[in-house]
């Protein structure tokens, strides 16, 4: 863009700002805005606006108003989809991320993984999905620790503030989690409730290395108060809005798997995934395991942040039919999740032969429960097979795997259905349940394969 | 043979395009410019559309949905509160017939 074309540009989005209706006020900050942006030019769209919305930086309150009216970054995104674009290529470059992802939403970035690239027992870095509510801090891009501590208060005795030195000399553990975003599988909804079609992927099974968050917060002393937590990060926000801020119950906090981490798969955590330190809470809702995580209340009541209430991340209290949407009043904050399987192989759509052996191979979780069998079916869920489980999870909340060889004698085509069943007895429906946001998705995963006259 | 074939077959496919387009001149001008301003406004929404919601979040996070009306509605409630105020009642009802046209099942 020459420096006309850019002169033009603005000029002709004040005229759309001033026809959609903006004050004086708005105006007058809107030119201070591209007065900053023509000077900061050099820098590029991308720099130019991480500097003003990134960690640390010194953003005065006027920027910050007409960010949240919208009209910066409107600018900005037009541009040839500029910052987005920008800061969501440096992210999926700075976790390694591979070709054949689905990337539902540059800005903010969500990001899944199809079930064949599912394959690994231990989800790398390069194939876990990102799910992000607002953008990623430019100073997880650029890996700067500087600064970085943890906040403890609330309901505690003492108020407590911890740095990354002092978080990584206490007792760590290595642990493989699952974590998986509350909206995995609403593209099997109908009809399609609002938010991220994610169908299967938007679930990974990492190594996480951290601290006990229970080891935490007993140094700051849990009051007897305390029954509920609240997290926050240092991300930048999207839009004119509170931080997103969920939290869990105080017994889930305490429990041992529930870690403050700071490594993934043996390596710094990459940008989007939470650099320094973010929280996994193995079982819940994704969103519970907060990135870029630097602070966490102790609340004496269910907490009320961004993400807790109205209908997010929430449930109906009673079953719903599709497409009815209760009184907020009926809903409960969602979670934990449910019994699911994901096959990672054969790949939807293979071909096969008649009398050939195909390995299906895939992964199963509970929840806060265990895994207790995988059923395998190719007609349609009239009868089932047992698939062998490969083991018990390497620790709680870690994936189980499963096989289970096949060999189809007629041409035709087929699906391998794969229903895994927890110790309770629980198992996925045949037919997805319905409810306003989509959560909790778990119907059998079904694979579409054909067999060759 | 064959190359005379597909030429053939390429007058055809010509001819039955021009067929409509004969059409097209039999309408009045009236409805032409009728036509028209229609195609301006739906131009103009899908360009307040994206300059509205862009100015937050990428394109795709509304373009990736497939939401009837009142569910619209209610996305359009909620960016309200997150501060997507500088919309009148007007241009918010213009972008909602948009995204249940193209993003949407109906009413």
């Amino acid at each position: 863009m020459t420096k006309k074309q850019e002169n033009q540009f603005w000029d002709r989005l004040r005229g759309v700002t001033e026809d959609a209706g903006a004050d004086p006020q708005t105006l007058e900050i809107f030119d201070e805005a591209v007065s900053r942006r023509r000077f900061m030019g050099r820098m590029g769209v991308g720099g130019a606006a991480l500097t003003l919305f990134g960690f640390g930086a010194g953003t005065d309150a006027a920027m910050r108003g007409l960010f949240g009216r919208g009209l910066i970054p409107a600018a900005w995104a037009d541009e040839a989809n500029g910052l987005e674009d920008e800061q969501a290529k440096a992210a999926m470059s700075d976790a390694g991320k591979e070709d054949g992802l689905i990337v539902h939403n540059d800005r903010p970035l969500n990001v899944e993984t199809p079930p064949h690239l599912l394959e690994d027992e231990v989800t790398p870095a390069s194939r876990h999905f990102i799910r992000n509510n607002d953008l990623i801090p430019q100073q997880a891009l650029d890996r700067d620790p500087n600064g970085w501590s943890l906040k403890i208060d609330g309901e505690v005795h003492d108020e407590l503030e911890i740095g990354l030195d002092d978080l990584k000399s206490m007792d760590s553990k290595d642990l493989v989690l699952h974590i998986e975003c509350g909206g995995n599988g609403r593209a099997n909804f109908d009809p399609q409730p609002r938010g991220n079609p994610w169908d299967r992927g938007a679930v990974g099974n990492a190594k996480w290395t951290g601290v006990p968050l229970k080891d935490i917060l007993e140094r700051a002393g849990v009051k007897d108060s305390a029954v509920y937590t609240a997290h926050e990060g240092y991300e930048p926000i999207l839009g004119d809005r509170g931080p997103f801020s969920r939290g869990v119950p105080i017994d889930k906090a305490m429990e041992e798997h529930t870690i403050v981490a700071y490594a993934m798969n043996g390596e710094d955590i990459p940008a989007t995934h939470g650099f320094p330190v973010r929280l996994v809470v193995p079982g819940w809702y994704g969103s519970c395991s907060h990135k870029w995580l630097n602070k966490i209340t102790l609340r004496d009541q269910e907490h009320d942040g961004r993400g807790m209430t109205g209908y997010s991340y929430r449930m109906p209290k009673y079953p719903v039919a599709p497409g009815e949407r209760p009184p907020e009043e009926d809903m409960k904050v969602g979670g934990p999740w449910l019994i699911k399987s994901v096959i990672t192989g054969p790949k939807k759509d293979t071909g096969l032969e008649r009398g050939e052996t195909v390995k299906v191979t895939g992964h199963a979780w509970a929840g806060e429960d265990e895994v207790a069998e995988v059923w395998i079916s190719t007609d349609f869920g009239l009868n089932w097979e047992k698939a062998d489980l490969k083991g018990d999870p390497v620790n709680k909340y870690a994936w189980v795997h499963f096989e289970k060889e096949l060999s189809f004698e007629n041409r035709g085509y087929y699906e391998i259905w794969a229903r895994a069943v927890d110790d309770k007895g629980n198992t996925q429906p045949i037919v997805q349940p319905w409810n306003p946001r989509g959560y909790d998705g778990n119907i059998v995963h079904k694979i579409p394969v054909t067999v060759a006259a | 043979m064959k190359r005379f074939v597909m030429l053939s077959l390429l007058g055809f496919a010509f001819a039955a395009l021009a067929l409509p387009v004969v059409a097209d001149e039999a309408i009045s001008e009236e409805e032409q410019q009728a036509q028209e301003e229609k195609a301006e406004e739906v131009s103009a929404t899908k360009e307040l559309f994206e300059q509205t919601c862009s100015a937050c979040h990428g394109i795709r996070q509304a373009t990736n949905q497939n939401l009837n009306r009142a569910d619209w509605n209610w996305v359009m409630d909620d960016m309200e509160d997150y501060g997507m105020t500088w919309l009148t009642d007007e241009q918010r009802d213009d972008i909602v017939d948009f995204l249940v046209e193209n993003y949407g099942y109906g009413d």
